[in-house]
C-alpha cells in the first residue's frame, strides 16, 4: 500500500509540470548537492601556484593559478583563483584581463546535514586606446542540505540557500561621431522648464546591481526494484535585484563649451527561476535499458543592457522530453534509439529582435554489430527537425537527415579492409522562401591496409563524395551545382633500420563542379591534384634527431564545358600550379630536460597559365631557431617552457606585392610550485 | 532445414532499410522554374579567391551559398572581447561555427538592402606555415550595411583570418578573430550578433 502511494506521488510529481503547462530553461546535470562520498577520503592537496606566459605573433598572455583543498571527516575546504591578462601585440592598445577567486567550505554537522558556504568573485575587463569595459561579479552563498530516507528505497534531499549578489558594470565608449541629444529639465512640479542640447561624442556608464537570491531545491530518488528507478527534482530561486545606473553623456554644448549630462536610473524587479526534472530508468534482461527524462525550466530575468543603456527583461520557457532505449538483439548486436522533443520560447522586452520560439524533435537510431574483435559494422540514422517562429527574420523549418553505414573486417593477421558511406540532406524551409535551400551530400570510402611487419605497412583507400546545392527560389537557383570528388589516398610507413623511418602520403583527386542550369555551362570547372608528402626521420645519436619533410602538390584547373549542346564535355586547362616545400629540422638534447632545435624550410610555388604563357614563381625561406626546457628546479617547482624565433623571407617578383617578411618571437613558459 | 543466422538477417534488413531510406528521404526539392545564370563564385584555389568571394558575396541573397562555401567545416568565429562582455549575460557569441554563420548570414542577407565590404589593408605581416598550407592574415576592414534591424550602417575593425588548404588543395577559412580598431565604430561581430536568433 505504501509503495502504491509512493508511486502515485512520483507519477504526479513527474507529470505535474507538463500538465500544468509550466516550463522551462536550461536543464541541469544529475549532480545534486553534496554527494555522500564527499568526506569518505580525507585528503589534502597542497597549495599549488602556476604562472605562465605565452607569446605568439599576435598576443601575449600571462596566466596565474592558485589552488588549495583539504578534506577532513567533517569539513571540506577548497579554493582556487586565477588571473589572466591578454595584450594584443600590434593591436593598437587592445587587451583584456579576467580573474576569478572562488571557494567552498562545507561542514557536515550531522550524518545527513550539510552546511555550505560558497563564494565566487570575478572580474573581466577589456580595453583599447579609446574605450574600456569591465564587469565585476560577486557571489556569496550560504546553503544547507538535508538528506533523509523516510521509507525504504526512497531517499529525499533538500537544499535551502541564500545568495548575496553584486554586479558592477563600467563602460567607457566613444561613439566615433557626434550626435545631438536633448535633455528636458523639469522643476519640482514636474514641468519642463527648458531643454538642454549636447552634441554627444562619448559615453560613460556605471551600473551597480545588488540583491539576495533565495532558493529551494528538492530531490527524491525512488528505486523500488532492481530494474526500475525514478528521480525527480524541483528547484526554484527568486531574487529582487536593485539596479542603479548612472548614464553619462559627454560632448559639447551649442556654444562649443564642454558639456556633460548624467541620467540616473533605478530599477527594482523580481527575477525567478523554476526547474522541474524527472528521470525514469528501466533495466531489463538481455541488455535492455530505457530512460525517460522530462524537464521544464521557466525563468524571468531583468538585467541592464549595456549597449541599449536600458533595463532588459528576458523571459524564457523551455520544455524537453528525452527517451533513450537500447537492447541486445542477438550476439554482438546492439540497437539503440534516442528521441527528443523540446520547445524553447524566449521573449525580450527591449531587444525584441532576439525573441524566438524554437520547437525541435529528433530521433537518433543506431545498430552496432560487433561479432568478434576482427569485425565490426554499424548503421546510424539521424532525423532532426527544428522550427523557428515568432522571429523578425529566419522563421521556418530546418530539417536534417543523416544516414551512415560502416564496416571493417580483418581478413588475416596482416590484411584488413574497411568501408564507410554516408548520405545527408539539410533542408532550409523559410517562411521567406527566397532563402529556401536543400543540400544533399553523399560520401563513400573503401579500402584496406596491409602490414608487412611492425615497421612496414601500407593503406589504400578510394573515395567519392558529392554535394548538390539546390536553392529553391528562381532568384538563386542559377547557382545550383553538383560538386563531385573522386580521390585515391595511400600511405606508406617504412622502417629502414632501428633509427631511420620513412613515411609517405599519396593523394590523387579530381573535383568536378557542374552547374544544373544549361545557361551556366560556361562556369563548369574541373580541378585535378597530385600530392605526395614525405617525412624522413633519423635519430642520429641518442641525443639528436634529424627530420626531413618534403611536400609536393600539383594542381591543374580549368573549364570543363561542352563545345556544343548535347556534346561531350572537354577539359581546358586554365592554370597549373606546382607547390613544394622542403624543411629540415635538427633536434638536440644537450642535457636532461633541455632540447634545442633548428628548422630551415624553403617553399616554392610556381603557377603557369597556358593560354597566356604567363608564369609566376614565389620562393619563401623560413628559419626557426628555438629551445625547450622541462626541468624540476628549486626542489618542488617545475619549469616548462619554449622559445623560438621565426624568420621568413619571400623573394618578391612583383614590386607591388605586399611584403611578407616575418620576424617573430614566440615563447611560452610555465612555472609550477607546490607549497 | 538450414536456418538463416539472425546476424545476417538483421544486417540484410538494415541494409535494405538503408537503401530504402536513402532513396526516399534524401532527395532535394525541385527549384522553381525561371532561374537566371546566378552569380560568379571563384573556385577557392587561392586565399585571394576566398577573400574575393567573401567581399563580393557576404550578406547578398544570391551569394549566400558562395560565401558559406568559403568556410571550412571547422570554422570558428571569435568576437572582440569587449563585444562579448557587453553582450552579457546574453551569450550570443557562444560556439559560433559554420552552421551558425550560415544561418546568421542568411538572416542578414534577407534583411539587408545594400552592402559593401572591404578588406582595406593588412596591419601585420602574414604568418605562413612551413608547408605553405596555413596562412594567418591580419586585415583592417570596413563594412557598410543598410538593414532594418541595425541602426548603424558602418562597421569596421580588425580581422585575423586563418586560411587553410585542405587535402583537395582548395582554401577555406577556418578561424576568424574580430577586434576593435579604436575608432569607436561597431565591429563585424556586433553586426553578426544582431542576426543570431533562435539558434
Amino acid at each position: 500500500m505504501r509503495g502504491r502511494i509512493v508511486l502515485v506521488v512520483f507519477v504526479a510529481a513527474a507529470i505535474a509540470p507538463i500538465v500544468g503547462g509550466l516550463a522551462q530553461a536550461q536543464v541541469t546535470g544529475d549532480t545534486f548537492g553534496a554527494p555522500d562520498t564527499l568526506f569518505s577520503n580525507p585528503t589534502r592537496t597542497p597549495i599549488t601556484y602556476v604562472t605562465s606566459y605565452d607569446r605568439d605573433v599576435s598576443t601575449g598572455t600571462w596566466t596565474q593559478l592558485l589552488s588549495y583543498s583539504v578534506v577532513r571527516p567533517h569539513v571540506l575546504f577548497s579554493t582556487s583563483g586565477n588571473y589572466q591578462t591578454i595584450d594584443n601585440i600590434g593591436g593598437r592598445g587592445l587587451g583584456s584581463s579576467n580573474g576569478n577567486l572562488g571557494g567552498r567550505l562545507t561542514y557536515r554537522a550531522l550524518r545527513n546535514l550539510y552546511v555550505n558556504l560558497d563564494g565566487d568573485f570575478s572580474k573581466v575587463s577589456t580595453h583599447d586606446i579609446v574605450s574600456e569595459s569591465s564587469q565585476r561579479r560577486n557571489r556569496l552563498k550560504v546553503s544547507s542540505q538535508y538528506d533523509t530516507t523516510p521509507v525504504r528505497r526512497l531517499s529525499l534531499r533538500s537544499l535551502l540557500s541564500s545568495e548575496f549578489q553584486q554586479d558592477h558594470l563600467l563602460t567607457l565608449r566613444p561613439l566615433g561621431y557626434q550626435t545631438a541629444r536633448t535633455y528636458p529639465v523639469v522643476n519640482g512640479l514636474g514641468d519642463t522648464v527648458r531643454v538642454d542640447t549636447i552634441f554627444v561624442s562619448n559615453q560613460r556608464d556605471s551600473t551597480f546591481m545588488s540583491g539576495r537570491q533565495d532558493g529551494l531545491s528538492t530531490q527524491a530518488e525512488w528505486k523500488p526494484r532492481t530494474w526500475f528507478g525514478m528521480v525527480t527534482e524541483a528547484t526554484g530561486t527568486r531574487v529582487t535585484p536593485r539596479t542603479k545606473s548612472y548614464l553619462r553623456d559627454f560632448g559639447r554644448a551649442p556654444d562649443n563649451s564642454p558639456a556633460e549630462h548624467v541620467t540616473p536610473t533605478l530599477f527594482e524587479s523580481p527575477n525567478d527561476n523554476l526547474l522541474y526534472k524527472t528521470k525514469i530508468t528501466y533495466t531489463g534482461l538481455q541488455g535492455t535499458q530505457g530512460t525517460l527524462t522530462l524537464s521544464q525550466v521557466r525563468s524571468n530575468q531583468q538585467f541592464f543592457e549595456q549597449l541599449l543603456r536600458n533595463q532588459e527583461h528576458l523571459s524564457t520557457n523551455q520544455r524537453r522530453a528525452a527517451l533513450h532505449a537500447e537492447r541486445n538483439l542477438f550476439r554482438g548486436t546492439i540497437l539503440s534509439v534516442d528521441g527528443t522533443l523540446d520547445r524553447t520560447l524566449s521573449q525580450y522586452s527591449l531587444r525584441t529582435n532576439r525573441s524566438s520560439l524554437v520547437a525541435g524533435k529528433s530521433v537518433h537510431t543506431s545498430l552496432m554489430y560487433l561479432p568478434s574483435p576482427r569485425s565490426r559494422a554499424g548503421l546510424e540514422l539521424d532525423l532532426d527537425d527544428r522550427r523557428n517562429s515568432r522571429q523578425l527574420t529566419g522563421n521556418g523549418l530546418n530539417r536534417t537527415r543523416f544516414l551512415q553505414g560502416n564496416a571493417a573486417h580483418r581478413l588475416t593477421r596482416r590484411l584488413a579492409i574497411d568501408a564507410v558511406g554516408t548520405v545527408s540532406l539539410t533542408s532550409f524551409q523559410y517562411e521567406d522562401s527566397v532563402l529556401d535551400q536543400d543540400n544533399v551530400r553523399s560520401y563513400i570510402n573503401f579500402g584496406g591496409g596491409y602490414q608487412v611487419s611492425l615497421a612496414c605497412s601500407t593503406t589504400v583507400h578510394f573515395s567519392r563524395s558529392q554535394g548538390h546545392i539546390v536553392a529553391i527560389d528562381a532568384s538563386r537557383s542559377g547557382n545550383n551545382n553538383v560538386q563531385s570528388t573522386y580521390q585515391l589516398d595511400a600511405t606508406l610507413r617504412l622502417g629502414l633500420g632501428p633509427r631511420l623511418t620513412v613515411s609517405q602520403n599519396y593523394l590523387l583527386n579530381a573535383i568536378y563542379q557542374i552547374y544544373d542550369a544549361e545557361a551556366a555551362e560556361a562556369r563548369n570547372v574541373l580541378s585535378r591534384i597530385r600530392r605526395i608528402d614525405t617525412t624522413l626521420t633519423d635519430s642520429i645519436f641518442t641525443f639528436a634527431t634529424f627530420r626531413l619533410v618534403h611536400n609536393f602538390l600539383f594542381r591543374d584547373s580549368g573549364s570543363f564545358t561542352r563545345s556544343a549542346p548535347g556534346g561531350d564535355r572537354g577539359y581546358s586547362v586554365g592554370s597549373e600550379t606546382y607547390q613544394q616545400s622542403v624543411s629540415a629540422t635538427v633536434d638536440v638534447r644537450p642535457a636532461i630536460g633541455v632540447q634545442m632545435f633548428a628548422a630551415q624550410s624553403l617553399g616554392n610555388t610556381r603557377t603557369r597559365f597556358p593560354a597566356t604563357q604567363i608564369e609566376s614563381v614565389d620562393n619563401r625561406w623560413t628559419l626557426v631557431l628555438g629551445a625547450t626546457v622541462n626541468r624540476n628546479i628549486l626542489g618542488s617547482a617545475n619549469l616548462n617552457g619554449s622559445v623560438q624565433h621565426v624568420g621568413a623571407y619571400t623573394e618578391l617578383r612583383n614590386p607591388g606585392a605586399p611584403a611578407l617578411d616575418q620576424d617573430d618571437w614566440i615563447a611560452g613558459v610555465t612555472l609550477t610550485k607546490e607549497f | 532445414m538450414r536456418r538463416t543466422s539472425p546476424g545476417w538477417a538483421g544486417s540484410i534488413a538494415a541494409l535494405l532499410l538503408g537503401v530504402f531510406l536513402s532513396g526516399c528521404f534524401f532527395s532535394p526539392r525541385d527549384p522553381r522554374p525561371g532561374g537566371g545564370s546566378g552569380v560568379v563564385c571563384l573556385t577557392p584555389n587561392t586565399p585571394e579567391a576566398v577573400l574575393s568571394n567573401v567581399i563580393a558575396r557576404y550578406a547578398s541573397v544570391a551569394g549566400v551559398t558562395c560565401y558559406t562555401q568559403m568556410l571550412d567545416a571547422t570554422f570558428a568565429f571569435h568576437p572582440d572581447a569587449s563585444d562579448s562582455i557587453q553582450a552579457l549575460p546574453d551569450t550570443v557569441y557562444a560556439n559560433w561555427n559554420r552552421d551558425i554563420e550560415t544561418r546568421d548570414v542568411s538572416n542578414l542577407a534577407s534583411n539587408a538592402t545594400f552592402h559593401t565590404a572591404s578588406f582595406d589593408s593588412e596591419y601585420a605581416a602574414r604568418v605562413i606555415s612551413s608547408d605553405q598550407r596555413t596562412q594567418i592574415r591580419f586585415y583592417a576592414y570596413h563594412l557598410v550595411i543598410h538593414a532594418s534591424q541595425v541602426s548603424d550602417t558602418l562597421f569596421q575593425g580588425l580581422a585575423d583570418v586563418t586560411f587553410f588548404q585542405g587535402a583537395d588543395a582548395q582554401w577555406h577559412i577556418t578561424n576568424w578573430v574580430d577586434k576593435r580598431d579604436g575608432s569607436g565604430a561597431r565591429t563585424w561581430g556586433f553586426l553578426r550578433a544582431r542576426y543570431r536568433v533562435g539558434f
